[in-house]
């Protein structure tokens, strides 16, 4: 939705000046500071696509421009810290830091968020914020969380999002969803059928299905029938990470259909085989293996003379959510 | 409310007031005139230039005037609430004493001076009215003004016969006296600090600081009896500070100082004012009009005062060419840049009253080189270096500093000034081979830049140095010395590409992780301009370094921009693999394809090896545990060859069994995984 350029918000008198940041402070409080913010990215967002497309000039330009001129804006609310905690500005931090959350995964320029994030993380209030404004800095810094392979926290944080994001806004928790996904499936949670459903995320069926059944032909079949919509969203690089846990399912099924808990090796290849691995052979079945005994996923050595796995008695592979 | 053309109704921020006093300006930070601002003396009802856009804040109503533009009086009155001067044609003392008798004759109260900015004094002065009086058709406050009658009110129209303007209810204050109660020589002062400005911001500034003087001297008693021919002037931010690194934008909105570039100021005003071209003359924002206001006072006033905007050749309207547009003429200085784009603002046909020292060569070249630099955004920058020419926020500006500071330059970008390059193309005339590299502080000579010829050869040269001599320093220099060349005269072809790769593979086998960082970040943007022969190459090394900086997101970026012809190119082709062997720790399929590393990849594989080994070596031990390895395994697993060995093996402390043919796993792991 473009804004035109003669909206009231955009030609404003207020957005003329050279300095908003001093209008900031004696005028704009935070709901009406939120407005702007939100008209001005939007109106960035639009008239960057509308240059790109022109090709006047470099996609995500206007978008950083944008950034600036919040920049301003924000420097204004962090400094605020002398007022008392109901008047003080820094409430309308939130807001602003997730626009800047959201220009900067725009323009990938996420090392750019640090500083935001560590403003927000450093105010007494935090969990005061409004709920919808927090969802959305759950959401991002979730994502962020992600792309920096830190797991745990983008657990907590992405769920946090998914539970209290109010159940009419199905977009935005497909969106949740989206990222969310991933992170449950690497711990070891898998998503119910119905929950795919439910939020129209028919792509990862496939993917829950393989990785259950440690079905990895289906699963790299998958990964190149949805490559564009993974790459899109960015979670291509973690849903590769499934392929461990659907080859660990597959070792388990192995190991229990050999009942035995010393296991050649060449059975594992063997079923490695069926699943069309390309190019694999004993020695990186070995590798394979040895990496989960290192992860913890199963419990027991290598004897590389024999060429065996020799699992412990009691519980070869332990669950994934332990 | 106001006379407020506005089509969209009032303002929603109409209550509030515009601005402060600037920082540093050594004046409070009044929003507005301080309280009880004069109710007496030679600033009672002193009419705050360029209106006062918002209107009065109701807190303040009793104290000052409400600004009318236009009119040639102070005050609107209306017949209520006045606590201070309810008065009639004299300018007199207000309930609190007038302490300053009014000045023996002020006949024509011709300021001029007072603000040149705002033609609402202008106006009003001109026209001999006294203060209270209804004037014209100007309204309080600027929202309600409307330009028309703008147009018709010139300073030198002593008497204007409009109608009485319509008061905005909040804004009826009453100002004691006319600005004719001031002395001639303060007229003539202030005349003077107006003169000196430049840009809106400048007036802004001037205003503010020249009410600030005003009242002190007022409340000093002083306002008569001071020399204001001796006073000093009004410092000029724009003037002063031209000089400081501000990254240059045209955005309006967006000052990170308030001493902005006479640019930024410029940028601002022809946005608005092309905009307000385009819109009706009953245009709706304040500050359009505010603009347009001064820039019709202004253009009537005295030449000297003001520097107008029309009064500049080439201006013209539709001024949003300015600002690193399409530029004439030559830069001031003597420098003979041939194909140089210059700012026509320090164009010799500019009128701009620059401090002298202001007008130096350099200065001048890099006041262009912002404009330029502004106008091009982040065009000619190193892209992942994290400095380009051009910074445009902060975060950039930073990181162009640091990196300039850390190692080589950027080569687009120099040093300190930031100057950028890509607006200056010099031609060099030397021909010697070979050349120290210098960081540029200003702009080279041409006889010490090498032609392109000579640039040739030049890499030649090198590159046969490197094979003989492998003197990584003496070759790092060199090469940084011809790019700076090429930079410098702005060649970016193929043979810049060439010199790029040279780099590179320089940097490559000598294990400099940041100058190749460098000249890849440069090579990108060559190829994404030029194309090149060897670019699925250098993707490919890319996507090595990112695994090796284990840079996910670019990672996903790159995933996402490869196509499907370059996915199956053997270079690219093997990247992915390595990459997604790396991705799941196999380290085995890793080792393998180590093995057969094509071209220079295997050099930027060396970087990332050792951890890869590391981790390798951990996972072996856990995992065979009680049995052993042997040695023989583990060397051909991790590729290890014979010397190396040793090494890894100190390093690791492997311990081994009797007969030395075996790592002891169980031993081991006690140092290792400790």
């Amino acid at each position: 939705n473009l804004l035109s350029f003669r909206d009231p918000h955009v030609m404003s008198s207020k957005l003329m000046i050279e300095h908003p940041e001093r209008q900031v402070e004696e005028v704009i409080y935070p709901p009406l500071d939120e407005v702007v913010a939100a008209h001005l990215r939007l109106f960035a967002l639009g008239a960057d696509q509308v240059l790109s497309k022109s090709g006047k000039c470099k996609p995500g330009e206007t978008l950083e421009k944008a950034a600036e001129s919040l920049m301003s804006c924000f420097r204004v609310c962090v400094a605020d810290t002398r007022t008392g905690e109901d008047v003080t500005k820094r409430w309308g931090l939130l807001h602003l830091v997730n626009q800047f959350l959201k220009i900067y995964f725009k323009i990938n320029k996420l090392n750019l968020c640090k500083p935001m994030i560590r403003a927000i993380e450093a105010l007494p209030f935090k969990e005061k914020f409004p709920l919808s404004q927090l969802i959305t800095y759950k959401y991002y810094t979730g994502r962020k969380a992600m792309f920096d392979s830190d797991f745990k926290s983008a657990d907590t944080v992405m769920s946090f999002a998914f539970q209290h994001c109010h159940i009419r806004s199905k977009k935005n928790k497909r969106r949740i969803l989206i990222y969310l996904l991933p992170v449950k499936m690497l711990i070891g949670y898998l998503p119910k059928e119905t929950l795919l459903k439910k939020y129209n995320l028919s792509e990862f069926t496939d993917i829950v299905k393989g990785v259950k059944q440690g079905n990895i032909k289906l699963l790299n079949e998958t990964f190149e029938k949805h490559e564009a919509f993974f790459i899109g969203a960015g979670i291509y690089l973690i849903l590769e990470k499934l392929k461990i846990v659907a080859l660990r399912n597959l070792f388990k099924r192995v190991y229990m259909i050999k009942g035995n808990h010393q296991i050649d090796i060449s059975s594992f290849l063997q079923a490695m085989k069926w699943m069309e691995v390309p190019d694999v052979d004993i020695d990186e079945t070995e590798c394979i293996i040895a990496n989960m005994i290192y992860d913890g996923k199963i419990k027991g050595y290598i004897s590389h003379a024999h060429r065996k796995l020799v699992v412990s008695k009691l519980d070869a592979f332990p669950p994934l959510t332990a | 409310m106001q006379q407020n053309n506005s089509w969209y109704g009032t303002p929603p921020y109409a209550n509030y007031a515009p601005y402060a006093c600037p920082p540093g300006s050594g004046y409070p930070a009044a929003p507005f005139p301080p309280p009880g601002w004069p109710g007496y003396g030679p600033y009672a009802g002193y009419q705050f230039p360029g209106g006062w856009p918002y209107g009065v804040p109701p807190n303040m109503q009793g104290n000052f005037v409400a600004p009318s533009d236009q009119s040639s009086d102070q005050n609107k009155q209306s017949t209520d609430q006045a606590p201070l001067s309810t008065s009639d044609k004299k300018v007199q003392e207000p309930s609190n004493t007038n302490i300053y008798q009014k000045p023996p004759n002020i006949t024509n109260v011709n300021d001029n001076n007072m603000s040149n900015k705002s033609d609402t004094q202008n106006k009003r002065k001109k026209k001999n009215k006294l203060p209270w009086e209804n004037d014209d058709s100007s309204s309080t406050n600027s929202f309600s003004s409307n330009n028309d009658s703008n147009t018709n009110k010139t300073l030198g129209n002593s008497q204007s016969t409009s109608t009485p303007p319509k008061i905005p209810k909040r804004c009826h204050e009453s100002s004691i006296m006319s600005s004719g109660d001031w002395p001639e020589s303060l007229k003539r002062y202030v005349e003077r600090c107006f003169a000196r400005c430049v840009t809106e911001l400048d007036k802004d500034q001037v205003e503010i600081c020249l009410k600030g003087k005003l009242t002190s001297a007022a409340r000093n008693e002083s306002l008569w009896t001071k020399n204001w021919d001796q006073e000093p002037l009004i410092s000029i931010h724009s003037v002063a500070v031209n000089e400081k690194k501000d990254s240059m934008n045209g955005r309006i909105f967006n000052s990170k100082k308030f001493e902005g570039d006479p640019s930024r100021g410029f940028t601002v005003i022809r946005r608005s004012r092309s905009r307000s071209r385009s819109s009706s003359p009953y245009s709706s924002s304040d500050g359009r009009r505010r603009r347009d206001r001064r820039r019709h006072s202004s253009s009537e006033s005295e030449e000297k005062l003001f520097i107008g905007f029309k009064s500049r050749p080439g201006r013209g309207r539709g001024g949003q060419r300015g600002r690193g547009g399409k530029k004439k003429g030559k830069d001031r200085g003597g420098v003979d840049f041939q194909g140089a784009e210059n700012s026509y603002f320090y164009s010799k046909s500019g009128s701009m009253t620059l401090d002298p020292d202001l007008c130096t060569d350099e200065r001048l070249q890099k006041r262009a080189a912002r404009f330029a630099n502004a106008q091009r955004g982040n065009r000619g920058g190193g892209g992942g270096g994290g400095g380009g020419g051009g910074g445009k926020a902060n975060v950039n500006k930073k990181k162009r500093n640091m990196n300039l500071s850390l190692s080589i330059n950027n080569a687009f970008v120099v040093d300190g000034e930031n100057i950028d390059w890509t607006s200056i193309h010099i031609v060099g005339t030397s021909t010697t081979l070979e050349k120290q590299y210098l960081r540029l502080t200003s702009a080279p000579e041409p006889s010490t830049i090498r032609t392109l010829p000579t640039l040739k050869r030049a890499l030649n040269h090198v590159k046969n140095q490197w094979k003989v001599n492998r003197d990584y320093f003496y070759t790092c220099n060199q090469m940084k010395s011809i790019r700076q060349d090429l930079t410098v005269q702005g060649i970016r072809d193929e043979f810049t590409i060439e010199v790029y790769e040279t780099h590179c593979r320089i940097a490559l086998e000598k294990g400099d992780h940041e100058e190749f960082n460098q000249c890849q970040t440069q090579l990108k943007e060559l190829y994404s301009d030029r194309g090149g022969a060897n670019r699925m190459e250098f993707v490919s090394y890319r996507l090595l370094y990112y695994i090796f900086t284990k840079n996910t997101l670019d990672i996903t970026s790159m995933l996402a921009s490869l196509t499907a012809i370059e996915k199956k190119d053997p270079c690219i082709a093997f990247a992915l693999k390595l990459r997604a062997a790396w991705s799941l720790s196999n380290y085995y399929q890793f080792f393998k394809l180590y093995r057969k590393a094509p071209q220079m990849t295997g050099y930027l594989i060396d970087w990332f090896a050792k951890r890869e080994r590391e981790r390798a070596i951990k996972v072996l031990i856990r995992s065979y545990r009680p049995g052993n390895l042997s040695i023989d395994y583990v060397k051909s697993t991790l590729a290890l060859s014979g010397e190396d060995w040793g090494a890894f093996v100190d390093e690791y402390k492997l311990i081994f069994t009797a007969d030395n043919k075996f790592i002891d796993c169980k031993k081991s792991a006690v140092n290792l995984l400790a």
